[in-house]
C-alpha cells in the first residue's frame, strides 16, 4: 500500500508539480488550495505525511493553523512546512507548532523527494529493531541512519531531519572543519549563512538541554564549524 | 545679516513717528502764535481806538516831528520812591534796569545814567567812569577847564538855557547859568542857579553826580552831557559824552516827562503781564505802562523735578538744547528803559498798518511779542500805540510737548526695539532649534535617526516643523522600504522561481532529445544562480532578526579575528593576508557576539579580496587604545569615490563598477553596518594614498568588558 501524502498550497501551478513529482515516486497525493478545503479533507482521514504552505491565500498563517489542528490529532503525523518564508521566525515558529521540518521553497523536487522518502525510512525503521551497523558514535553521540534520531549520553534530542544531517554531517569526520556551504548541501538545504548559524544554534542548544556542559559543536570563525570528539 | 538684524533695520522706521510728531508741533506753534498775535492785534485795535479820542491827552506830548530819528529823546519815567540827593547810588537800587549808557563811549570816558522824576523834580544820577578827574581850581571862575557837566534845555517859555556843572571838590555842587550862545562856552559862567541841586562824590573809577531840577523849568527839549578835561592848563575837552547836543538849540533833545493821566489810561487798557507803548511818528516814546514778568510761572513739580534731575533727563535736555529752536543769546532787553522804539511793527504801524513782531530777550526760553497799530486823529497817524506781551508760554509749551513727545517716542522705540529684538530672537532661536533638530536628525551616515522635532506651535515655525517632520517621516519609511525591499522581493520571487524550478524538475530527462537536456541545464543553471541571488537579498533582513534575538556574550576579540584571518589563508589561497595585534590589544574582551563579528569579518575581507590589487597584501591588525579596539583592513586598489562614502553602509548601495562572477545588491556592507550597531561601535572608511588603497577602521567600544 502506497503512502498517501497530503499538500496544502495555494499556488495552482507549484502544487500540481509538486503533485506530479511525488506521484512519480509512487505516493498517493491529495492537495487542498486552502485552509478551509484541507481542515475538511483532514477530519475525514488523515494521510501519512503533510507538506503545508504557511501562507494560504489571504490567509497569512493559514499553514500555522492546519499544524496546530493535525497535531490535536495526531501528534506523530510527519508534518513539512514547505513555503516561501524563510525567515528565522517562522522557522522556529513552524518547529514549536510540532512541524517535523521546515523547508524553503527553493528546495529542489529531487532534494523534497529524498527528504519525503527519508521521513517514510524513519517512520519504518522506527517500527524495526535497531540495527547496529547503521550507527554512528561519537564519544557520548550515537547516531542512528535508519531512525534519523540522536542521543546523547543516551537520551534521544527531538530534532528535525535538517538538524540531524547537520549533526551527521559534521559527527562524521571528528575535526574536520564543515564550511557553511558543505552544512547545507549535506543538509538539503539551500539556505544563507545566518540561517546555518541559526540552525547550529539550536542544535547546540538542544544538546544543552541535557548536557549544560556541551561544547562539541565548535566555531571556526571565518570557515565553518567542526565536531570536537575530545569533548565532554 | 540674521533675522534680528533685519528687524532692527525694519524697526528704524519708527523713527518717522517723532519726525512727524516734531512736525506737528511746528504747525500747532506756528498755529498757536498766529492766534496769539490775532488776540493781541484785536486789542491794540481797540487801544488805538480809544487813544484816538484822548486828543488832548496827545497833545501835550506829541512833539513836533523833526522826521529825524537819530535825535535823541528822553522818556522819563516816575520814581516810586524818594531820592536822597546824597550821591550814594542806595536809593536808585531798584532802578537798576533804568540804566543806559548816556551816549556813545568816547574815547575812555563811559558814562551810565538813571532819570526819573517825582512831581516836581526831575532826578538824574550820573556814573562816569574817568581815570583822571579833574576838579575845577579854587583860583579859576572858569568853569570850563575841570571835568564838567553840561545840561541845555528849553525853558516852559521856550528859551535856550545853558547849565554848566563843576566843582572843586567832591560834594555839593552848584550848576551855573552860562550864556546861551552856542559855540563859545569859553565863557565865564554868568550866574549860579540854586534851583539845580546836585551831588558830586568820588568813585572808584571815576566820579558819580546826582542832580535835582524842578520839572518847572524845562520844557520839552533837555540834553545832558559829560565833558572830560585832562589838562586844566588849556582846558582842551578830551572825551565828551552826551545824551544829545547840548551846544545847538535845534539839535537839542527833547525829552517827556511821563504824564500820570496816561499811564492811568494805559494802565486801564493793559492786562496783566503786557506792556503798553505810545509813541509818536518819530517813534519817540510819550507814554508807557507796565513791566513784562521775567520768567514764567512754572509749575512746582516741574520745578521740583528740576531741582533733582535724573541723569537721563540731563542728557535729554542737553540733546534739546542741541535740537530744539531756543532763543538766542546776547539780546540785550533793555526796552523797559528805552526813550525811543525802532523795531519791524512799528514801521509798518506807522505806514498805516498792525503788526506783529516777535523778538527773544536776553531771558533764555523768552520771546516776546511786539503788536503796533496807528494812533489816528482825524485821519492823520499821529503815533503809534504797541502792546507788548511776554509769549514764551507758547514756546515752553512747545519745547514741553516736544521733550515729552520725545521722551515718549524714545520710550516707546526702545521698547518696540526690546520687543522686536526679544522676538527676534525667539525667533531665530527657534529656527536654530529647528535646523539642529533636522541636522540631528540625519546622521553622519545619512541615516535618520530620531525625529524629535518641536512641533507644538501652531504658527508657521510650527508648520515648518511639522512639515520638516512629515517629510522625515516619510523620508525614513522610504529609507525602510529600501532597506526591506530585498527581503520582500525575495519573498515575492521565490514562489515563481520554485515554479519553474519543479517545472523543470518535473521534465522527464530520459525522454528529452540531447539540445533540449542542454537547455534544461541552462534553465537550472541560471534558477540556481538566481536562487542565491534571492538568498543574498534576504540574508540582511534576516541577520536583523538574528540581531533582535542575539545574546552577549563576552569574547576575546583577537582570537577570534586570528581564527578568521587563518580561515581566510585557507579560503583565499591566492591572496596574501597579512595580520597585526598589538600587544595592548591582546586579550581584549568585549560584549558581543563572536559569529556576528566573524561574520563582519567576512564581509570586510570578501570585499577587500575583490578590490585588492594583485600580489598586493591585506592588512588586517589590531590596535587598542583608550577603551576602543580598532580593527582595521586595509587592501590597495582602487579608492572610493568622494560621494559615496557617507552611503556606503547603506541598503542596496554599491560601487563597483566591474561585473563581478557572483551578484552584488550592495547589502554586504549594509551587514557590516548591523553588526557594527549591535557592537555600539563606529564604522570608517578612508581612501589611503601611495600606494592607492580603501581602509575600513571598526572601533569597538568596551562597554561592560573586562
Amino acid at each position: 500500500m502506497s503512502k498517501r501524502i497530503t499538500i496544502v498550497e495555494d499556488e495552482e501551478a507549484l502544487r500540481k508539480n509538486y503533485v506530479e513529482a511525488l506521484q512519480k515516486q509512487g505516493y498517493e497525493i491529495t492537495s487542498y488550495a486552502d485552509r478551509a478545503a484541507a481542515a475538511e479533507g483532514f477530519s475525514q482521514q488523515l494521510p501519512d505525511l503533510v507538506l503545508l504552505d504557511i501562507g494560504l491565500n489571504d490567509e497569512i498563517e493559514g499553514g500555522f493553523e492546519l499544524c496546530r489542528l493535525l497535531r490535536q490529532q495526531s501528534p506523530t503525523l510527519p508534518i513539512i512546512f514547505l513555503t516561501a518564508r524563510d525567515s528565522d521566525l517562522d522557522i522556529v515558529s513552524g518547529l514549536r507548532l510540532g512541524a517535523d521540518d521546515y523547508l524553503t521553497k527553493d528546495i529542489s523536487l529531487v532534494n523534497l523527494c529524498a527528504r519525503v522518502a527519508a521521513f517514510f525510512r524513519r517512520i519504518d525503521a522506527l517500527q524495526q529493531p535497531q540495527a547496529d551497523e547503521q550507527q554512528l558514535k561519537r564519544g557520548e553521540l550515537l547516531l542512528d541512519m535508519n531512525r534519523y534520531s540522536v542521543s546523547w549520553r543516551g537520551q534521544p534530542l527531538e530534532i528535525s531531519l535538517t538538524e540531524f544531517w547537520l549533526i551527521h554531517c559534521l559527527a562524521r569526520h571528528p575535526g574536520h572543519v564543515k564550511s557553511r556551504e558543505q552544512l547545507m548541501k549535506d543538509a538539503h538545504i539551500v539556505v544563507d549563512d545566518s540561517t546555518i548559524t541559526s540552525h547550529i544554534k539550536r542544535v547546540r542548544k538542544k544538546f544543552a538541554e541535557i548536557d549544560d556542559t556541551f561544547t562539541a559543536i565548535d566555531s571556526v570563525y571565518g570557515m565553518g564549524y567542526r565536531w570536537l570528539e575530545s569533548s565532554s | 545679516m540674521g533675522i534680528r538684524g533685519k528687524l532692527l533695520l525694519t524697526s528704524l522706521t519708527l523713527l518717522v513717528v517723532p519726525w512727524l510728531g516734531y512736525q506737528y508741533i511746528l504747525s500747532l506753534e506756528s498755529y498757536l502764535r498766529t492766534a496769539h498775535e490775532d488776540k493781541l492785534i484785536d486789542r491794540v485795535t481797540i487801544m488805538a481806538a480809544v487813544m484816538s479820542g484822548q486828543q488832548k491827552l496827545l497833545d501835550n506830548h506829541v512833539t513836533i516831528s523833526t522826521a529825524d530819528n537819530t535825535q535823541s529823546h528822553l522818556y522819563i519815567r516816575s520814581l516810586q520812591t524818594p531820592i536822597q540827593l546824597d550821591g550814594y547810588m542806595d536809593d536808585w537800587q531798584q532802578y537798576k534796569n533804568r540804566e543806559r549808557p548816556l551816549g556813545n563811549n568816547s574815547g575812555d570816558l563811559e558814562v551810565l545814567q538813571r532819570m526819573g522824576h517825582d512831581k516836581d523834580f526831575l532826578y538824574v544820577v550820573l556814573r562816569i567812569k574817568d581815570d583822571h578827574v579833574v576838579y575845577r581850581s579854587p583860583k579859576s571862575l572858569r568853569i570850563d577847564r575841570s571835568d564838567h557837566l553840561r545840561l541845555s534845555m528849553l525853558d516852559n517859555e521856550g528859551d535856550f538855557r545853558r547849565y554848566q556843572i563843576a566843582t572843586i571838590i567832591p560834594g555839593a555842587v552848584t550848576a551855573y547859568l552860562m550864556p546861551s550862545q552856542s559855540n563859545n562856552h569859553h565863557l565865564l559862567p554868568l550866574r549860579p542857579e540854586p534851583r539845580i541841586k546836585g551831588e558830586w562824590k568820588y568813585s572808584q573809577h571815576g566820579y558819580t553826580v546826582e542832580i535835582q531840577i524842578p520839572l518847572s523849568m524845562i520844557g520839552n527839549k533837555f540834553s545832558i552831557a559829560v565833558a572830560d578835561i585832562d589838562d586844566a592848563e588849556n582846558g582842551d575837552v578830551k572825551n565828551i559824552v552826551a545824551s544829545g547836543n547840548t551846544e545847538d538849540v535845534r539839535a537839542l533833545g527833547s525829552i517827556i516827562i511821563s504824564d500820570p493821566k496816561m499811564e492811568a489810561l494805559l494802565n486801564q487798557l493793559k492786562t496783566n503781564n503786557s506792556r503798553t507803548w505810545v509813541t509818536d511818528t518819530d517813534r519817540r516814546v510819550i507814554g508807557m505802562a507796565g513791566e513784562l514778568t521775567e520768567g514764567f510761572d512754572d509749575d512746582p513739580i516741574a520745578q521740583q523735578n528740576q531741582s533733582n534731575p535724573p541723569p537721563f533727563s540731563v542728557l535729554m535736555k542737553l540733546f534739546y538744547r542741541l535740537i530744539l529752536e531756543q532763543p538766542v543769546n546776547g539780546f540785550n532787553d533793555q526796552l523797559s528803559s528805552a526813550s525811543r522804539l525802532d523795531n519791524p511793527a512799528i514801521s509798518t504801524a506807522l505806514a498805516g498798518n498792525p503788526r506783529a513782531y516777535w523778538r527773544t530777550t536776553e531771558h533764555r526760553d523768552t520771546t516776546v511779542i511786539f503788536v503796533a497799530h496807528p494812533v489816528y486823529i482825524d485821519d492823520k497817524i499821529v503815533g503809534t500805540i504797541a502792546i507788548e506781551e511776554n509769549s514764551n508760554s507758547i514756546l515752553i509749551l512747545q519745547n514741553r510737548v516736544i521733550e515729552a513727545m520725545a521722551n515718549m517716542s524714545i520710550l516707546t522705540f526702545l521698547l518696540t526695539v526690546g520687543v522686536l529684538l526679544a522676538f527676534a530672537t525667539r525667533l531665530s532661536f527657534r529656527i536654530h532649534r529647528l535646523r539642529n533638530q533636522v541636522d540631528a536628525s540625519i546622521g553622519d551616515d545619512g541615516k535618520i535617526q530620531s525625529i524629535k522635532l518641536h512641533t507644538k506651535s501652531s504658527d508657521e515655525i510650527g508648520d515648518l516643523g511639522r512639515s520638516f517632520a512629515s517629510m522625515l517621516q516619510r523620508l525614513s519609511q522610504y529609507n525602510r522600504y529600501l532597506e526591506t525591499m530585498s527581503s520582500k522581493l525575495s519573498h515575492e520571487l521565490r514562489t515563481p522561481i520554485t515554479i519553474v524550478r519543479s517545472s523543470l524538475d518535473n521534465l522527464d530527462q530520459t525522454k528529452l532529445d540531447p539540445q533540449s537536456i542542454t537547455y534544461v541545464q541552462r534553465a537550472n543553471e541560471g534558477i540556481t544562480r538566481l536562487n542565491s541571488i534571492l538568498t543574498r537579498m534576504s540574508e540582511a533582513t534576516h541577520l536583523e532578526q538574528t540581531i533582535l534575538h542575539e545574546k552577549r556574550e563576552s569574547f576575546c576579540v583577537s582570537k577570534v579575528i586570528e581564527a578568521c584571518v587563518a580561515g581566510y589563508r585557507l579560503a583565499y589561497p591566492l591572496q596574501r593576508f597579512d595580520y597585526r595585534c598589538s600587544n595592548s590589544a591582546q586579550s581584549i574582551n568585549i560584549d558581543g557576539s563572536p559569529e556576528l563579528l566573524a561574520q563582519l569579518m567576512d564581509k570586510l575581507v570578501d570585499n577587500a579580496t575583490d578590490f585588492a590589487k594583485e600580489n598586493s597584501p591585506i592588512t588586517i591588525s589590531i590596535e587598542y587604545s583608550e577603551d576602543n579596539l580598532s580593527i582595521t583592513v586595509h587592501n590597495q586598489g582602487p579608492t572610493l569615490p568622494a560621494e559615496m562614502r557617507g552611503s556606503l553602509f547603506d541598503s542596496m548601495v554599491s560601487v563597483r563598477q566591474h561585473k563581478t562572477s557572483a551578484p552584488h545588491l550592495g547589502l554586504g556592507l549594509y551587514i557590516v553596518r548591523l553588526i557594527t550597531e549591535f557592537h555600539r561601535g563606529d564604522i570608517e572608511v578612508h581612501n589611503t594614498n601611495s600606494p592607492d588603497g580603501v581602509t575600513f577602521i571598526l572601533a569597538l567600544p568596551l562597554y561592560n568588558a573586562h
